[in-house]
């Protein structure tokens, strides 16, 4: 089934096997439980070409961490990037805390008729939208 | 859109079985194995280097081994966080870690049915020329650790 408006996405994690609960915050953003983990799920707002999918991955409290501990995260983070499929990492630092997050990009079409990135528009469907879930929820349980 | 069979004779310059999009680059792809391709491209400021395109049943990936790896860097915290940096500023593509510490770009999506719509010519150019940005991108951010490194 082809994804084409934020009711479709909607309904099409509710239907993906790795999907718990799924919780609208908003016109064009949602939260999705996968395998226990909240995943925030962006409606082309983070980049129009896609339907955005992060997860805050690692928290620590910066204080905590030593500098070799925060390279050993990091490292982990991006091998583990090389090993699954379509999930990059990147990290935030708020004061006081460490954060690596996950992402993964599903290209999403957009109304411009002529817009070159809508011809691969075919691929943003329910299928595999869900596999990209689901790699998202086994990198999960790696990390 | 185009099945998997008419992208590889399009990288092997045959004919496919639907003719071509107008105003298509010509690339060029050397079979490894299987749905596998080594594709030279070039790369402003760090020259030519080779992807892997792999087209895979329900996947396709450019895989692109960086000439740089972690030990070639002194520090290897900013490495890590300029490398994230880049993986937040760009979307699709990231750059990654192998165990052995070389340094990969990959840009990935999943695709179609091999044998009906698989993916399209454009989105192939639109893989390489995500790769030949970033990469440039990279060794420029990079260049920022000289004297801590190999540049």
């Amino acid at each position: 089934m082809p994804i084409r408006t934020f009711q479709d996405l909607q309904r099409a994690l509710r239907e993906c096997r790795d999907v718990g609960l799924v919780v609208v915050q908003g016109e064009a953003n949602l939260v999705a439980q996968v395998r226990g983990r909240a995943v925030f799920v962006d409606w082309g707002r983070i980049n129009r070409h896609a339907i955005t999918l992060t997860c805050p991955a690692i928290v620590r409290r910066a204080a905590d961490l030593s500098p070799q501990q925060w390279a050993e995260i990091m490292r982990k983070a991006l091998q583990l990037s090389a090993q699954y499929r379509w999930i990059k990492a990147f990290f935030e630092r708020p004061p006081e805390a460490a954060v690596v997050i996950i992402q993964a990009q599903l290209m999403l079409p957009t109304e411009e008729g002529n817009d070159p990135m809508n011809r691969l528009a075919f691929l943003c469907d329910n299928t595999n939208l869900c596999k990209v879930v689901s790699e998202m929820g086994n990198f999960l349980t790696q990390i | 859109m185009a099945t998997r069979a008419d992208i590889e004779a399009w990288l092997v310059g045959q004919e496919p079985g639907e003719p071509l999009p107008q105003g298509l680059p010509v690339v060029r792809g050397i079979p490894v194995n299987g749905h596998r391709f080594l594709l030279p491209f070039n790369v402003e400021g760090v020259g030519p280097l080779g992807g892997q395109l792999w087209l895979d049943d329900d996947n396709i990936a450019l895989i692109v081994e960086l000439p740089w790896r972690v030990s070639d860097f002194g520090d290897e915290i900013r490495l890590f966080e300029v490398l994230m940096e880049l993986n937040k500023g760009y979307g699709f593509g990231r750059f990654a870690l192998e165990d052995n510490g070389t340094i990969l770009y990959i840009v990935d999506q999943p695709t179609g049915r091999p044998d009906r719509e698989y993916f399209d010519y454009f989105g192939i150019i639109f893989l390489l020329g995500l790769a030949q940005t970033v990469i440039s991108r990279a060794a420029q951010r990079l260049q920022g650790l000289r004297g801590q490194g190999p540049f």
